[in-house]
């Protein structure tokens, strides 16, 4: 390319992005715009924030899109990770295979308020109500993007969707040609090997992956290593077919299998402290299969059509395993009906059958149970004024086996006065069903020794939780939100978004009764069950921007609030309990800024500073203090088909803790500092 | 709070990388352009590299018209390709609402909130010698002639070369040889 061309093409950028407005008469002073041929542009490098922003611009709801890009330069090594790029998002990594992950609010391993799809399939656990990340995973490379979305998603998307929707999408198989080979290794990733191969076959293409991987130990308060290792293996392929008859066929599906440590703190009765460690090994594997067809009818509406069927085994040697199948299948109709509406509808059903073998610490009984869940939904996005004002209505009417029928609506309206604006609001109601574990487990939860605080008898208390005793209901909530988007010109965009969330009938626990237990030593036994006597509210707000201060140049920086209030509507003090562990589970604050340069076509620099603020009252067992940590990647091309990047992750301290493990008896861990390289070669 | 005595060299060595890694950006000078200027360069070539049938033009001197339908955020990139000359015809720029307005345009750019009603358009298009383009996700899939698509963080485009005999357009060997679709396996990662 010749110099000329490019240093007023460098120039003129620099002014565009200083006016922060594009306009036509700066354009008409450069010539040099028609003269790039095709192949000149193709290999101009993008800028601007326009693109993501655009799309969003058109959405009423709290939406914000992770691309491929963004989780590659944030030097991301799994999903949970990379969810840290989103505003309003808490991500506490407990260990080095193991993440708590929630939207607004009520963060812990099993979040249950929040749903995650991957390529259309739920990856909620109906057992944990919540989603396993160490079970879930894919190549990294094949994500297109993540889209999170805040705020109820229940209408669109189905029960457990009460705090937020992520979806993630992974490229199409013409998108992912050719081979991909990634080999990576340091000091906490300590290696990392995936190849992907993408060719044609018929009307379509197809590509097969695999990867494999061994990370390293987390490190308990006193800097010593845990058990937490984590050797996961995982084979998937994806195809994707256009048919003569306009049908648009996909199929995907695969196999994983996985070991996972962990130390747990069990509840021992002979022991002074009330525990003893215990290191446990989990197991994982399973297969899924998925397939999608979308066409269009006569009269344009468009049809789609989806079904899969998953099937997964995670055992904890020794103490628990459970077995599960799902199959699913979903049916969704989208048609123009006049000039004004725009509606969607659909119908889904899944069953979902699991045998349980569990000991002594964790019992769930029955140790087979199968639950069906039916749905339809219906959506109008209705045009009020056309390209100024919209309103959307749906509603999802949704049957399952534990708590019956349920309705979901919502309501939204945006307003678009110009092409860069957008002010949007909503109220909408969603559910949370109860778990299986919650309906059927019974769990030896902890040992209070003779004379320990809330002890005052001789004999230790063993504290057992157990299955409810009369029928949980569903966890509601209403919730309000207001946004406003705004496209400054090319190189800056800004969204906000506010919400006040009132929970109700979330579940909490009681007490039960005391009985003695004629045992050797003799101990004392306090039941306790789980109800729905918890309420809350939260309101917050997210700031999130997306800034070029120079073409090559990215900034963004995002601001999370949350303000969480719980009280208990029994007063019963295992109640209290609960709201003290609801109260200690997010972050008021956080703060993430990340700084993306391309330094010249072959080299890319990336900086990411994010801070947390503390978690539970000062003292409080648990307490975690604020933190504030940083990422950096650099990354060197070569050549254009080979890229060498080296990351640190953590860097500011030696180690620290995110989060105290709650529900399952896991021990506390801190993160340390890890440095990795990493090797990408397409061919 | 967690300050411990390891932080701040690390600290002062990522600010001094960062400073002397943004020194050395400005010095290395490349080629960037805002996203909308980019598309809009792109529509201009494909108006280049694409033949219609001399019947669409109402007279020898009639303009080669570019419409945009829907939000896009490319209005003034592309306002900016006014009266350039394609073709030995000077460039006209219209915004459109309707198939029906569309029907005198040579190029539609479908805009990015035209995704819900994209079936619709393309099937009221199908037909006419118009050649259609957006960055709109499986675009030519859908029926549509070229697709521009993100790719290492350049842009890209597809071509559907059926779309193209449908609308009675002759598009360029250039063009198809640089379609990431059609070209070969070796070039693909261009």
């Amino acid at each position: 390319m010749k110099l000329k061309p490019l240093l007023s093409v460098l120039m003129r950028s620099l002014c565009m992005a200083g006016m922060l407005t594009l306009s036509a008469a700066a354009s008409t002073e450069s010539p040099e715009l028609d003269d790039m041929s095709l192949e000149d542009l193709l290999n101009v490098e993008i800028t601007g924030a326009a693109r993501k922003s655009q799309h969003l611009n058109d959405v009423a709801a709290a939406v914000f899109v992770i691309s491929r890009e963004d989780i590659e330069r944030s030097g991301a090594t799994s999903i949970p990770e990379a969810l840290r790029l989103a505003p309003g998002v808490a991500v506490a990594r407990l260990a080095n295979n193991r993440w708590a992950v929630s939207v607004r609010g009520f963060n812990s391993r099993f979040s249950n308020k929040l749903l995650v799809m991957m390529d259309g399939r739920s990856i909620y656990s109906p057992l944990f109500s919540g989603v396993l990340w160490e079970d879930n995973d894919t190549l990294l490379e094949d994500i297109d993007r993540i889209e999170v979305i805040r705020g109820p998603g229940a209408a669109m998307w189905g029960a457990n969707a009460v705090n937020g929707v992520i979806n993630i999408i992974t490229r199409r198989a013409r998108d992912t040609q050719g081979g991909l080979l990634v080999a990576a290794g340091g000091s906490e990733e300590r290696g990392l090997a995936a190849l992907r191969y993408g060719g044609e076959s018929g009307d379509g293409h197809f590509r097969v992956w695999g990867k494999a991987f061994a990370r390293d130990e987390a490190v308990t308060p006193e800097g010593r290593y845990a058990n937490d290792y984590w050797r996961a293996g995982r084979l998937g392929f994806r195809g994707d077919w256009v048919m003569g008859d306009g049908h648009r066929l996909t199929l995907s599906g695969q196999a994983f299998s996985g070991v996972t440590g962990d130390t747990w703190r069990l509840p021992d009765l002979r022991s002074p402290s009330g525990v003893t460690l215990s290191d446990v090994r989990q197991r994982e594997k399973g297969v899924h299969l998925l397939g999608r067809d979308e066409w269009m009818l006569a009269g344009g509406s468009e049809m789609a059509v989806q079904a899969y069927v998953d099937t997964t085994e995670i055992e904890i040697v020794g103490a628990f395993r459970e077995r599960r199948t799902t199959a699913d299948i979903d049916f969704q109709q989208r048609m123009l009906l006049g000039d004004n509406h725009d509606l969607i509808w659909g119908l889904g059903y899944r069953y979902s059958h699991d045998v349980i073998d569990s000991g002594e610490f964790i019992s769930i009984r029955p140790d087979s149970r199968g639950f069906s869940l039916a749905s339809a939904f219906i959506q109008d996005e209705i045009t009020l004024v056309p390209s100024k004002l919209r309103m959307m209505l749906g509603t999802r009417l949704e049957y399952n086996s534990f708590t019956r029928f349920e309705p979901m609506p919502n309501a939204r309206l945006i307003w678009t006065p110009t092409a860069s604006q957008s002010l949007w609001g909503s109220v909408s109601r969603a559910v949370r069903t109860p778990s299986r574990a919650e309906l059927d487990a019974q769990v030896e939860f902890s040992v209070l020794p003779a004379g320990a605080p809330g002890n005052p008898s001789p004999l230790p208390i063993l504290i057992r939780s157990n299955p409810a005793v009369k029928d949980l209901q569903n966890e509601t909530v209403v919730a309000y939100e207001i946004g406003y988007r705004h496209q400054f010109g090319p190189s800056l965009s800004v969204d906000i978004a506010a919400f006040q969330n009132e929970y109700d009938d979330l579940r909490g626990t009681m007490m039960g009764g005391t009985r003695l237990a004629l045992a050797r030593p003799p101990y004392l036994i306090q039941n306790v069950f789980p109800d729905n006597s918890v309420r809350a509210r939260t309101r917050g707000f997210e700031i999130a921007a997306d800034w070029y201060p120079l073409p090559w140049w990215r900034i963004q920086p995002i601001y999370s609030y949350i303000d969480l209030h719980a009280w208990s509507r029994t007063g019963d003090s295992a109640s209290i309990n609960s709201v003290t562990t609801v109260k200690a589970s997010d972050p008021q604050h956080q703060v993430s800024l990340r700084s993306s340069m391309s330094l010249s076509e072959r080299q890319t620099f990336d900086l990411w500073l994010r801070y947390v603020s503390r978690l539970g009252d000062h003292g409080s067992p648990l307490a975690i203090p604020a933190y504030t940590t940083l990422d950096l990647r650099y990354a060197w091309r070569p050549t254009r088909d080979l890229e060498l990047s080296l990351v640190g992750q953590n860097l500011l301290d030696r180690q620290h803790p995110e989060a105290i493990p709650t529900l399952l008896p896991s021990q506390a861990l801190e993160i340390q500092r890890g440095v990795y390289v990493k090797a990408k070669w397409q061919f | 709070m967690r300050l411990r005595v390891h932080r701040w060299p690390v600290l002062a060595l990522a600010i001094a990388i960062a400073v002397v890694a943004a020194a050395g950006a400005v010095a290395s000078a490349q080629t960037t352009l805002s996203e909308a200027q980019a598309k809009a360069a792109f529509i201009l070539n494909f108006a280049r590299y694409v033949e219609w049938p001399e019947r669409v033009f109402p007279t020898r001197d009639a303009p080669l018209l570019i419409c945009l339908l829907g939000r896009d955020g490319l209005g003034s990139a592309v306002a900016a390709l006014e009266s350039r000359q394609v073709q030995g015809r000077a460039i006209a720029v219209r915004r459109v609402a309707s198939v029906d307005e569309m029907r005198a345009c040579q190029v539609v750019f479908v805009g990015e909130s035209e995704e819900r009603r994209l079936a619709l358009t393309l099937r009221g298009l199908a037909g006419q010698p118009i050649l259609t383009v957006s960055d709109l996700d499986g675009f030519i899939d859908a029926g549509g002639a070229i697709g521009l698509v993100h790719g290492d963080g350049r842009l890209q485009f597809e071509v559907n070369r059926q779309a193209l005999e449908q609308a009675q357009l002759k598009a360029s060997s250039n063009l198809l040889k640089l379609a990431r679709n059609l070209a070969d396996i070796s070039g693909r990662n261009r």
